[in-house]
């Protein structure tokens, strides 16, 4: 694990409020893995006081790639940074997905849960058959989707307004679609958005025998790194775990949502 | 960088005033290359039986700092002994552990079992916000100060700092009290009570509904604190509460402490401590008690 101070080479606006911005981030682009995630501080000035958990959506060699939602005090900040201005890059943080070969991958996206689920398509499309399922808000939101096209043999989409695709939720649209064509083998789905989704996602009975269901978990958190013990997740036997150091990807079956 | 002078403080030498604050560095057990070359780490709090903590939300970030409501999440002292320490044998720097309980057969019991443990000190905790058991902090009453520090003192000859609140309590009666019961140092101050409400439907940020207040916005008032008890009374201060940088330790060694604590300033940059190291130099403070 590495702090940088990284440059900014690129930083562009997808969407309405919606950003990628692309960082020189030296070592820890280099070794950074799907599911992994970074804590960005913005300079010297102590507000806002925390560092902000963004998750890796891409990499290229020595740079990074990150795509986030102005949501608050902090994004509002970075969306101001331009191009050859510099941030602090903690990372790489969290627990890497580990790798699969020869399985059916259902992605299952919410708004921005696009991000990380972008990184790991990259890696997983090469010995894996992906499908992704997306929903966003509306129409301009359903961001990145050109990158996606080559990695995924099918992609659905669902908007809130109908703007595009199937009007409404993108987990009726899996659950729907999932149910009558039962997959082969194993089924991963990797799930990444709002905790309603996730949470519609993991209670719901699949009739797929063999099927995994990993979610990417959004927790508040202080550290990012294990130090303060502040984003824990229950786990379904008894206690907690860390989003930080034991996730932020987790086997949806071992924790309560 | 310049050598930072020793600190000695009864038998303990600290090699230079910064150490890191309990529930902000895990158990000393990550970011070993910054833990070596602090004064000492103190440990997350311990205690008798394990807790699992409070529900989310934990922490909620305030205006320059952060509430948090973490609710002494640990193992337990007997898997500390067990399965933490073993690990932290090679630290290459003071390693105090911090205590906490309900009552003073709590720390009595805790202070007993680490007496023969691989530690360096231990930090007595009286003053944790996010303890539930009870309506009050034990910390809040001098008497009961002077119990749990006795007991803990009865127990084990190792170096004791006693953790203080001033929460609805001046920090001089319960740093006299600690000092009467043998404690070898003070720290000032743990967090400040605090609760942050959604300003919509008024429920609590916190999963624990209140918690304790951390950062640059408790700086004065903690320094208000050390400054107030060195003024009236000797006992060795370690001053804790906001510090984020050199100046801010510089400050808190004017105020008349011995030694600081870095806490929140992790959270936003595990490496805050290395980085304040840096920047002090022996000219800019004298080490020793004052
Ligand atoms: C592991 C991880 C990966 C993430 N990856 C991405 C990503 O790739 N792209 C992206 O846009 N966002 C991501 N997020 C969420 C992102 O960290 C927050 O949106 C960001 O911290 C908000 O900062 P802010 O200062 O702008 O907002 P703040 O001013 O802190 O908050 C603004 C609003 O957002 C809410 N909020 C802030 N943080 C969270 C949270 N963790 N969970 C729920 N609500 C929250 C607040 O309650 C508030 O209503 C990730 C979070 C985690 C934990
Ligand atoms: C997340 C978090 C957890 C903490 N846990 C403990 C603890 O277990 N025991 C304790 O004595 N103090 C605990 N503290 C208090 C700190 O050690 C420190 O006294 C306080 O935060 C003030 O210093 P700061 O402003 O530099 O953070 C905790 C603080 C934070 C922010």
């Amino acid at each position: 694990m590495k702090r940088i101070k990284a440059k900014i080479v690129e930083h562009k606006k997808l969407a309405p409020a919606i950003y990628s911005i692309w960082l020189q981030a030296g070592v820890i682009a280099g070794i950074i893995k799907p599911g992994q995630f970074v804590m960005l501080t913005l300079d010297e000035c102590f507000e806002p006081f925390l560092a902000r958990p963004l998750s890796v959506a891409d990499t290229n060699r020595d740079k990074l790639r990150l795509i986030y939602r102005v949501v608050g005090k902090g994004t509002r900040l970075l969306q101001d940074k331009k191009t050859g201005e510099s941030l602090y890059v903690l990372g790489p943080l969290g627990k890497p997905v580990k790798p699969v070969k020869n399985k059916k991958i259902v992605l299952c996206a919410g708004g921005l849960g696009i991000a990380p689920l972008l990184f790991l398509a990259k890696k997983l499309s090469k010995n894996n058959k992906l499908t992704l399922y997306f929903g966003a808000r509306t129409k301009r939101e359903l961001i990145l989707l050109d990158e996606f096209m080559p990695l995924c043999e099918k992609i659905s989409l669902a908007t809130d307004d109908g703007s595009q695709g199937k009007k409404g939720l993108v987990t009726d649209l899996l659950i729907k679609q999932l149910i009558p064509n039962p997959q082969p083998p194993t089924t991963i789905i990797f799930a990444a958005g709002p905790l309603p989704m996730l949470q519609k996602i993991s209670n719901f009975q699949f009739p797929i025998s063999n099927l995994k269901l990993f979610g990417f978990l959004e927790e508040r958190m202080g550290c990012g790194c294990g130090i303060c013990f502040g984003c824990g997740v229950k786990k379904k036997d008894n206690g907690y775990v860390r989003t930080c150091t034991d996730g932020p990807v987790f086997d949806l079956n071992e924790i309560e949502l | 960088m310049k050598k930072t002078q020793n600190i000695k403080i009864k038998n303990l030498i600290f090699k230079n005033p910064l150490i890191l604050a309990s529930g902000t560095f895990s158990f000393g057990d990550k970011f070993i290359s910054v833990v070596n070359q602090m004064g000492g780490i103190i440990t997350k709090g311990i205690t008798l039986q394990p807790r699992p903590g409070n529900p989310m939300p934990r922490i909620w970030e305030t205006a320059s700092g952060l509430l948090n409501s973490v609710g002494l999440e640990n193992p337990g002292i007997d898997a500390f002994l067990k399965n933490i320490l073993p690990g932290l044998a090679q630290l290459k720097t003071n390693l105090i552990v911090n205590i906490s309980g309900n009552q003073v057969k709590d720390f009595t019991a805790l202070a007993e079992k680490l007496s023969d443990a691989d530690i360096d000190g231990i930090e007595i905790n009286v003053s944790c916000p996010n303890i539930r058991e009870t309506d009050k902090m034990l910390g809040q009453d001098p008497k009961t100060v002077f119990q749990v520090v006795s007991a803990v003192r009865r127990k084990t000859d190792k170096f004791l700092i006693t953790k203080l609140t001033a929460n609805f309590i001046d920090p001089l009666l319960t740093a006299q009290a600690a000092k009467d019961a043998g404690s070898d140092a003070v720290c000032l101050v743990n967090t400040l009570y605090g609760i942050a409400l959604d300003s919509n439907t008024g429920k609590p940020m916190l999963g624990g509904i209140f918690g304790g207040l951390s950062g640059p916005a408790i700086k004065p008032f903690a320094l208000f604190c050390v400054w107030r008890v060195a003024s009236r009374l000797k006992i060795p201060i370690v001053g804790c509460g906001g510090i984020c940088s050199a100046d801010d330790v510089r400050e808190f060694l004017h105020a008349g402490s011995s030694l600081v604590q870095i806490g929140s300033a992790n959270l936003r940059n595990p490496y805050a401590g290395l980085e304040i190291l840096h920047k002090l130099s022996d000219k800019n403070f004298k080490g020793g008690v004052k």
